[in-house]
Order: C-alpha cells, then sequence, then structure tokens
C-alpha cells in the first residue's frame, strides 16, 4: 500500500522570476490532483495491522476503543489502493480504489474460521462546516437491520434507520453530548465529550461474540 | 469618513485580486483609507487560504501596499508570502481582511474539492483565531463565464456557499450579492479579473459591506 501524504498544490507551481507581469498569469484554481481518503477500522477482538504493498509502512490497530480505528490517509483518486492486513501469521489482501473526494473505510470483520472479512463502506461528505460538528454512525453489525443514534437530555434522534454496513451522518450544535446507540432493545451509551465545531465524529456500532458494542472516533486526514 | 473606521488598523490579504494595480489593492484599499482606517495590503496571485500561514513562492507574482505609500509590485522570489502571524506582529491590526475563494474553486473539475478546501481554510482561521483579532473573509464575485480560468456561474455559487459555512470565526461577506453575473466586465478571454471599473465597483461595494457590518460594532480599538 503506498500512501499518499497531501502535498501543497502550491509546490507544483512553476517558479517564475525577472519580469513583473502586467496582469495575473494563468493559474490552477483547485488542487493539483483529486483525492480519495481511506482508514481502517478493526471490528475484530484481537489486535491487527495493515501492511503497505511495499512492507514500508504499518498501521497497528488495537481492539479497544479508538485505538480501532486508523486515521484518513490521502490516495489519488482513481488509484487502486493495495494493503495487507495481518492478524498474527494470517495474513489477507485487500483493494480499494477511490473517486475524487470520497472517504472510504475499511472494516476488518472476524469473519469466519480464521479468515478475516473486510466491508468497504463510502462516504462522499458534503456537511462540512466550520460551526457544527459532523457526526457519523457506521453500522457495522450484520444483524442489525436498524441502528439508531439519540442523544441529548430529551434523547432526540440523531440517526436512524441506518443499515448494516452503511454510514448516516449529520451536523449537530457542538455541545457536550453523550448518546445512546441502539438496535432493536439492545442499547449502549457512550460518551462523546464536548464536540468541537469544525471537527467530524465516527460511532461504530459492532457486535462481538454476541455483545453489543460502541466507540467512536475523531475523524483525521 | 466612517466612525466605525477611523482610526482603525485594518490588514488585508488575498490572491490575484490583490496583486495589481488597479483590482482590489487600489480600489479596496483606496475606499477604506478614505473611511479613515490605516490599510496595509498583501496580494499573491495564485494563492489558497493556507499559504497566508506558511512562506511560499506564489505561482505568478505579488504585490503589497503599506498605507499611503506607493503600491509595490513584485515578482519571483521577492512576492513570497509572509504568514499571518508575523503580519499581525508588524502591524497590529483591529481587523482581517482575507480576500480569497476563485484559487481553491476548482472551476474545472467536475467536483468541488471540499474536503481539500476546507482543509487550506481551517489552516488560515486557526490562525487568525489565535492571533485573536476580528476578521472578515470576502468570498469570490460572479465574473463571466468561459474565460481561461473556467470560471462558471454555478461553481462559483457552489464555492461561496461552502465559504460561508466554513470561514468563522470569520464574518462571511457575499460577493455574490453585489452585482448580477456577468454585470461587471471581467478582462478579455479571462472571466475572473475584472477590469477596473469592475473592481471599482467590487471594492466599493465591499467597503460598504465592511462597513455596514457588526463586526466593527464589537471591535474595540
Amino acid at each position: 500500500m503506498k500512501m499518499y501524504y497531501s502535498v501543497n498544490a502550491s509546490i507544483l507551481f512553476a517558479a517564475l522570476s525577472g519580469s513583473v507581469w502586467a496582469e495575473p498569469q494563468l493559474y490552477e484554481t483547485g488542487p493539483a490532483e483529486e483525492s480519495s481518503y481511506v482508514r481502517f477500522v478493526n471490528a475484530t477482538d484481537k489486535e491487527l495491522s495493515v501492511l503497505s504493498s511495499t512492507g514500508g509502512a504499518k498501521i497497528a490497530l488495537s481492539s479497544k476503543g479508538e485505538g480501532r480505528v486508523s486515521r484518513f490517509y490521502p490516495v489519488k483518486a482513481g488509484t487502486k489502493l493495495s494493503a495487507t492486513l495481518q492478524r498474527g501469521d494470517k495474513k489477507d489482501p485487500v483493494d480499494v480504489t477511490g473517486k475524487p473526494w470520497e472517504y472510504i473505510t475499511i472494516a476488518v470483520l472476524p469473519g469466519s474460521g480464521a479468515q478475516l472479512e473486510t466491508k468497504i463502506i463510502r462516504e462522499t461528505p458534503t456537511d462540512f462546516n466550520a460551526m457544527r460538528s459532523s457526526v457519523a454512525l457506521f453500522n457495522l453489525d450484520a444483524k442489525c437491520a436498524e441502528a439508531l443514534m439519540q442523544g441529548g437530555a430529551k434523547a432526540a434522534t440523531i440517526l436512524d434507520s441506518v443499515k448494516p454496513f452503511s454510514v448516516a451522518r449529520r451536523l449537530v450544535n457542538p455541545v457536550k453530548l453523550t448518546a445512546t446507540v441502539a438496535c432493536g432493545a439492545n442499547k449502549s451509551s457512550i460518551d462523546l465529550a464536548q464536540l468541537q465545531a469544525g471537527e467530524r465524529y465516527s460511532v461504530f456500532l459492532l457486535k462481538l461474540k454476541n455483545s453489543q458494542q460502541v466507540f467512536f472516533s475523531r475523524d483525521v486526514n | 469618513m466612517s466612525l466605525l473606521l477611523a482610526g482603525m488598523t485594518v490588514l488585508m490579504i488575498g490572491d490575484s485580486h490583490m496583486a495589481t494595480k488597479g483590482y482590489l489593492i487600489s480600489s479596496l484599499h483606496d475606499e477604506l483609507m478614505q473611511q479613515g482606517a490605516k490599510v496595509y495590503s498583501y496580494g499573491a496571485c495564485g494563492t489558497l487560504s493556507g499559504d497566508w500561514m506558511r512562506t511560499i513562492q506564489p505561482p505568478c507574482g505579488g504585490a503589497f501596499r503599506l498605507n499611503d505609500k506607493p503600491l509595490r509590485v513584485r515578482a519571483g522570489e521577492a512576492a513570497s508570502t509572509t504568514p499571518l502571524p508575523d503580519l499581525v506582529r508588524e502591524h497590529h491590526p483591529d481587523l482581517i481582511v482575507v480576500i480569497n475563494g476563485d484559487t481553491m474553486a476548482g472551476y474545472k473539475s467536475a467536483v468541488l474539492p471540499r474536503p481539500w478546501i476546507s482543509k487550506e481554510v481551517s489552516l488560515l482561521t486557526h490562525g487568525i483565531k489565535a492571533s485573536g483579532v476580528s476578521c472578515v473573509w470576502v468570498g469570490p464575485a460572479w465574473g463571466n463565464e468561459g474565460g481561461k480560468n473556467g470560471k462558471n456561474f454555478p461553481r462559483v455559487k457552489e464555492m461561496s456557499d461552502f465559504l460561508a459555512e466554513n470561514v468563522a470565526p470569520c464574518t462571511y461577506i457575499n460577493s455574490l450579492n453585489m452585482s448580477k453575473p456577468g454585470e461587471w466586465g471581467t478582462l478579455s478571454e479571462d472571466g475572473q479579473h475584472f477590469t477596473d471599473a469592475g473592481y471599482q465597483s467590487w471594492g466599493s461595494a465591499i467597503a460598504k459591506q465592511i462597513l455596514s457590518s457588526d463586526i466593527l460594532q464589537k471591535i474595540k480599538h
């Protein structure tokens, strides 16, 4: 897996010197190349690693809380990203190609037997907002037909009807938030603490050994 | 002369619209001075928002104007940006005016690069917030369609709407409300940069907006 870090478009501009321009010259209005963003989520009960295809980079994902989630890594849109998931001696390949400005979450699940299973969840968000916070609910439980997230003093519904291996997202005010994530009668509470304006958050619902679990992370890219 | 602006120090930074004689570095700078403000203006052609938090050599030159001193136009390395914290330390502004948007709108791209713009804008807004100085952010004007920069009305609107939600803590000044699409003349085969008359109209309209903005009432100097 080759990991690209954001490149400032300005360094791609040619250096000009000498004459003083009478009027502005042509320049690109936008980034030098279109990116997508890829992250990994460990939804298993054991630690695992993600290895780049060249072996030069390694992401360690724990089996607890925020440590389950990697940051988003920028990848050139339209370029296939290949990586290897490693748990103990077991290795499984994973490939993904992103569209421009797409955010891709690769969830690693226990699967059957020793085999790991991956699910790819894609979103192309448009809800960037410096005055509010973006909160998403990822349903990683295959048996949860519709996940629900409620929060605040009045247990208002924040997100609902989130199907297995899909995501729903919305803007909320940057408040101190304790949420309840429910799937039918199963409910779990999660404290997201004080949300920050302009920040993005992901709440993950999964089931391990018949026990519903919920954790969250701040989206970083 | 405005009682609110008189005696106030204004720091203006921006892209190509601020980097050539006859552009906003002339018209808006003059307007604000006539209202009694001390004005320090810096323009760097083709710059992204985040470029004002670092030192970069702009792709097509720059200019600066220190209050009543003559406009200085620079090319090559001499046009390099000065990071905002250094400008604030030097001029101690009461108000920062940012003029930036066109350079990040990706007029020739199919999709508005929201994540990339968000990152660039937040780099600068975080710097402004840290400085503690009040600010206004002037978004792109309509221009004309079909020029070499690929400017087009739907994308200008999309970009302006995006900036309106993402420039906090700055107050957003929506240039699209100041004219009809195509009303202000642009340079031949350009579409993005206005004639001197166009910049005169834009500069007057921005100054009027700043003067009527609540923000001046809140600034203590």
